[in-house]
């Protein structure tokens, strides 16, 4: 016996579910990079080594380091600043 | 029945809530008018004149003036074109939702001069967005983003930053439409862009006005995000401002500018109020 055709209102559920399904994947997808994608930048131009600069066409810093956090603590009224804020 | 006589006592009992508003708030408005007059000048001569005011006559402030209305207004449109959907979205519950909302709200609590700096990460010449375009090949060279003279670059860092901010005014709106009023739309035919338009926009309008009431308010007086990439000339209304007043030691000028901006806000105001009461029906 061949199977019974699904109906019409099952069809459209179904529809509606993967539609919602895709449209959530794609909003993480959008989350991630609308608001990943700014922090994680800041992040790694905060590990930038001094000795290896990043810049075009790098896509990404050529060695990480901790030498602009150093730099800020060292060198500048960061802790001050800090406390004073 | 004896009616109460209003007393000296009475009085005195408003002065906690009526007199913070009239010392911190009506007060320094007031001092603002009257030195963008001459009056309670802090490096001259006080005197009442109107010379101060003949600035507004001048190209530079007309520019500014201009320049921040229109990124009030784009940046008001933009944050509410995007935020609306979103918080559509976000109206009913589901799996994993909570989470998102939370991660879509981070830039609420980056103030605005950081959220400046990390969207000029990626529009900057050579930032990631123009790699990318250019990488796939939808871009020939890189677009110059950052201090673009229209301020292109500082509507995206507003509408990055205010989504989040937008988005609970919203959401908070979208919460009042019943789900039997979507459903009986849904009912008699209606498909989902009717829905959108004809059900959800009307029922909230009075949180869309109010937040672009709020956006256009921010967006007018924005600093921090100007200052960082606005384009080179003309600078916004409040950098104006503050250039007059310690680069220029011109207080009094910068007076009628901080003048402006609260005018402005303040017509913008009842502008939004008096749309409301025409669109909600009550005028």
């Amino acid at each position: 016996m061949p199977d019974a055709p699904v109906p019409a209102h099952i069809r459209q559920a179904r529809r509606r579910k993967a539609f919602y399904l895709l449209a959530t994947g794609l909003f993480i997808l959008v989350q991630i990079v609308w608001i990943g994608l700014p922090i994680l930048m800041a992040v790694m131009w905060s590990l930038v080594s001094g000795k290896h600069s990043w810049s075009y066409p790098d896509m990404f810093p050529p060695v990480l380091g901790w030498d602009p956090w150093i730099y800020v603590f060292k060198y500048t009224n960061i802790r001050r600043a800090l406390a004073t804020s | 029945m004896k009616k109460d006589r209003i007393s000296g006592l009475h009085y005195l009992m408003l002065v906690p809530g009526v007199g913070f508003i009239l010392f911190f708030i009506a007060v320094t408005v007031l001092v603002t008018v009257a030195r963008s007059l001459g009056l309670f000048s802090i490096t001259g001569h006080s005197a009442f004149t109107l010379k101060n005011w003949a600035i507004v006559a001048t190209r530079e402030v007309r520019d500014s003036v201009l320049f921040s209305l229109k990124m009030g207004v784009l940046a008001s449109i933009g944050t509410l074109l995007v935020a609306f959907p979103v918080a559509l979205f976000f109206r009913k519950g589901g799996a994993g939702k909570r989470t998102l909302g939370s991660l879509i709200k981070i830039p609420l609590f980056i103030p605005a001069l950081v959220a400046a700096f990390l969207i000029v990460n990626l529009i900057s010449y050579h930032g990631i967005v123009n790699e990318v375009l250019v990488g796939l090949h939808i871009l020939k060279e890189p677009l110059r983003m950052l201090n673009d003279p229209f301020g292109w670059g500082v509507v995206f860092i507003q509408i990055w930053k205010n989504l989040p901010f937008v988005l609970l005014i919203l959401s908070a709106s979208l919460a009042g439409v019943h789900d039997d009023v979507v459903d009986a739309a849904r009912n008699l035919g209606a498909g989902t862009w009717a829905i959108a338009f004809r059900i959800y926009v009307p029922l909230a309008m009075s949180g869309i006005l109010v937040a672009m009431i709020l956006m256009f308010i921010k967006a007018f007086g924005d600093f921090p995000i100007y200052g960082v990439a606005g384009p080179i000339y003309p600078p916004s209304i409040s950098f104006r401002m503050h250039a007059t007043a310690t680069l220029f030691q011109q207080w009094d000028q910068s007076a009628v500018l901080g003048v402006i901006i609260i005018v402005t806000a303040l017509f913008v105001v009842w502008a939004y109020s008096r749309l409301a009461q025409v669109v909600g029906g009550t005028e």
